[in-house]
């Protein structure tokens, strides 16, 4: 029973210790390196040709190639929060008992031990004195006064709550992991192409295994790219609209850096291309000498009207072969094996627009834009952005303030007062020691001040 | 004055305040270092016109936009702030002794800006991702904090260039003994680092914020921003190191170089050895 408390005992203290934050800053810095050195998502035949197959081994096993995401990564991150947050707990107490105390009783002797200390002789009597310096100590400390025996006490003191600054600079910094798990777990990121006036309702997750329905559709009203005159891009913009059930509820646009969100979901512009649309295709069946005319979306198959033969657009180029643009077509005729071909767009009468005994004309054909966008939805947004408020804000008090404690003895002294002061300061000692000299002098003015005044 | 033509005299100017600094140091002449002091102060104030032009002249071409958005206008800030830094901290500390390092620094930085010609100082228009506010707040944080650690890592220099760490307050003679304090420079030392480290956490979080609103993701692993958290968690160590654990002296200014070691790779060697999205690169 004994022994089994101990060694909790021991893994609650190394839990707890700076010595262990010490290691993981460390050991987090150290290997976040390889993850810099080592391409991130490359593919396994990637890092076969670059690395050799017993390296390649190596990455594999340690999850190298996507580092980030590793348990042993996400171990060494969990193991800081566990650490951050035992740390706290166990010195909360301490701290929350120095905020308290500052009322003890100070005697001369305590006083001259202090790193900074002095005494002041002042030629006014004692309640004067106190008087005088209430005023002058009241107009920059928080001052507790008491009456001793032989005269007064005090405590001067200023900056007390910046003693908390580093618990919330550390819980800034829990809110910014948590953030990053609510995100990791509740949120997902996609992308979706859509032509303009296309309308879509539906997202890819990962790459494009994975379709994700929107719950509401986005329409592409226009795209438009401009550029500077050196050629160099200007401005990407997609004008769109959000419809819901067939009614149009919102009109916007996404440009980079200005996204568009609804309903916890957001749009960022991402990249563009051009696409060929209102495609119209002649058909002619060689052996029938049947025509037809018909509209084919691009990359969508359509059943030949009349007939059991389906067609696909598959692809489109610039220029196929010095012969200009071309569009890419497959025909899956019914009790024939399916066959493509490269269709001339700009030269009808060429011999090769066929496939099979299919003769296909190009009679219409435009191109236009379809936009990229990149589509987020992260509720953990607003952790994270609370986190970076906190911490930051927080550490400006940490990182400056100090709490800074002055403790004054007054005695009745042949011809006046006699006042003795001790300083204290959590941090910043050097600036701490200037304020206290300029405390002390001022004090020592009092008198003179008295003077002239009355 | 065409801006590229007043900073390539700044870098003069720097080059003056450093040897007058140095010579000043070495030969005890305290006539030269307060001279450079103000030469200092004048190549800081040229060097802020400098910019303040070549903001004007971007608003003349048509693209108007703060002189922060490309690797030139990073380097000539960054330099700028290293002085502007040092200069701030022997006003409040009154000891010239610590100028070699920041002006030098500041000298070869602009020299590199100005004359080589792998960097390209003509004025360029903002690609759509650069448009944005976050960027400007990114880049001078960073830069800011960039400037407290380089400041921090000279100090460092100096104080194991003081002397072995058995007698550090019993460094002799010869220039050893022109060295200030061990106790003032680890706390000179400890304030810039503080300082550094709080502008480059400003600095990583509006950089986090900026990227969320342009891709859509705060943090994406890429190795620019890789490399800034490896910096920060070394400052991130130093200061729980110092401040709990009681390291101080030689110890912190190895850290403290380590860190500006880290920040260089971050500012020069990820985007020259290293691929990624920040489009500093050329
Ligand atoms: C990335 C995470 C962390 C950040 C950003 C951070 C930040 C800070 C800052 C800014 C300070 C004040 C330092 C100074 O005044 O010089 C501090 C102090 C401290 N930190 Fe952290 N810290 C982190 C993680 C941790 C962890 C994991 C522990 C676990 C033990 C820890 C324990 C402490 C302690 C004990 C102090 C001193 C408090 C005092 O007595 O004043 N920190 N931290």
């Amino acid at each position: 029973m004994d022994q089994k408390s101990t060694i909790f005992d021991r893994i609650y203290q190394s839990l707890a210790s700076v010595k262990l934050s010490l290691f993981l800053f460390g050991a987090l810095a150290a290997t976040s390196i390889v993850g810099t050195l080592i391409p991130q998502e490359s593919t396994v035949e990637q890092r076969l040709r670059e690395y050799g197959p017993k390296l390649s081994a190596i990455i594999e096993l340690l999850d190298f190639a996507d580092m980030y995401h590793s348990w042993w990564f996400k171990v060494l991150l969990g193991l800081l929060t566990v650490n951050l947050i035992v740390c706290s707990f166990r010195r909360l107490p301490q701290t929350l008992t120095l905020l308290r105390a500052g009322n003890q009783t100070m005697d001369p002797a305590r006083l001259e031990k202090m790193r900074h200390h002095a005494r002041v002789q002042l030629p006014v009597p004692l309640a004067a004195s106190q008087k005088l310096l209430a005023a002058l100590l009241g107009r920059r400390y928080s001052c507790q006064w008491q009456e001793r025996e032989s005269g007064w006490q005090a405590v001067a003191e200023k900056g007390r709550f910046s003693r908390l600054g580093v618990y919330f600079v550390h819980l800034g910094v829990l809110f910014i992991l948590g953030g990053a798990l609510v995100g990791s777990i509740f949120g997902f990121r996609g992308f979706v192409t859509i032509p303009e006036h296309g309308t879509v309702d539906r997202i890819f997750i990962g790459g494009k295994h994975r379709a994700l329905p929107l719950g509401f559709a986005i329409r592409c009203d226009k795209f438009t790219v401009d550029f500077y005159e050196t050629g160099a891009p200007k401005e990407f913009r997609s004008d769109v609209s959000i419809i819901e059930q067939g009614d149009l509820v919102e009109q916007a646009a996404i440009l980079v850096n200005d996204p568009l969100t609804f309903k916890g979901i957001t749009f960022y512009q991402a990249t563009y291309g051009s696409e060929p649309s209102d495609i119209m295709l002649q058909v002619k069946d060689l052996k029938t000498g049947e025509g037809r005319r018909l509209e084919v979306p691009f990359r969508e198959t359509v059943m030949i009207p009349g007939t059991k033969d389906r067609l696909v657009v598959m692809d489109y180029a610039e220029n196929v072969g010095n012969h200009g643009p071309a569009l890419f077509i497959a025909a899956a005729r019914e009790h024939q094996q399916p066959a493509s071909a490269w269709i001339l767009v700009k030269q009808p009468e060429f011999h090769g627009n066929r496939i099979g005994d299919l003769v296909v004309t190009v009679e219409g054909l435009q191109n236009s834009f379809y936009t990229g966008l990149q589509v987020k939805k992260d509720p953990g947004i607003w952790v994270i952005y609370a986190g970076f408020s906190l911490m930051l804000l927080s550490m400006l008090v940490a990182l400056y303030g100090s709490h800074r404690r002055v403790w004054l003895l007054l005695d009745q002294a042949s011809g006046g007062t006699k006042i003795s002061l001790g300083g204290h300061s959590s941090k910043h000692e050097a600036r701490f020691g200037r304020e206290f000299t300029k405390l002390t002098q001022d004090i020592g003015d009092l008198s003179a001040n008295r003077e002239t005044h009355v | 004055m065409s801006s590229s033509l007043l900073l390539s005299l700044v870098t003069f100017v720097y080059l003056v305040a450093a040897l007058a600094y140095g010579t000043g140091w070495l030969f005890r002449r305290s006539v030269l270092s307060r001279g450079a002091a103000w030469v200092s102060w004048l190549g800081v104030g040229l060097h802020g016109a400098g910019m303040l032009v070549r903001w004007v002249e971007s608003y003349r071409m048509g693209f108007g936009h703060a002189p922060l958005s490309n690797f030139y206008e990073s380097l000539v800030f960054g330099a700028w702030a290293v002085v502007l830094i040092y200069l701030c901290m022997e006003a409040r500390y009154g000891s010239r002794e610590l100028a070699v390092f920041p002006l030098s620094l500041a000298f070869l930085t602009m020299a590199y800006a100005s004359f080589s010609p792998n960097v390209e100082s003509k004025i360029q228009p903002l690609i759509p991702a650069l448009k944005s506010n976050w960027l400007i707040a990114h880049v001078i944080t960073c830069f800011l904090g960039y400037a407290g650690f380089a400041v921090a890592c000279g100090l460092g220099i100096l104080y194991l260039l003081r002397g072995p760490s058995k007698h550090p307050d019993n460094p002799g003679s010869g220039i050893r003994a022109r060295i200030p304090s061990t106790q003032i420079l680890d706390e000179l030392m400890y304030q810039n680092v503080v300082f550094g480290f709080l502008l480059l956490t400003v600095g990583i979080i509006t950089g986090s914020v900026w990227a969320n609103s342009a891709w859509g993701s705060y943090w994406s692993w890429d190795p620019k921003e890789t490399w800034s958290l490896i910096t920060w968690l070394v400052y991130a160590l130093l200061l729980h190191a110092r401040l709990v654990r009681g390291w101080h002296g030689r110890k912190i200014a190895w850290v403290s170089i380590i860190g500006f070691g880290c920040v260089i790779f971050t500012y020069l060697g990820v985007n020259f050895l290293l691929s990624g999205l920040h489009s500093y690169a050329r």
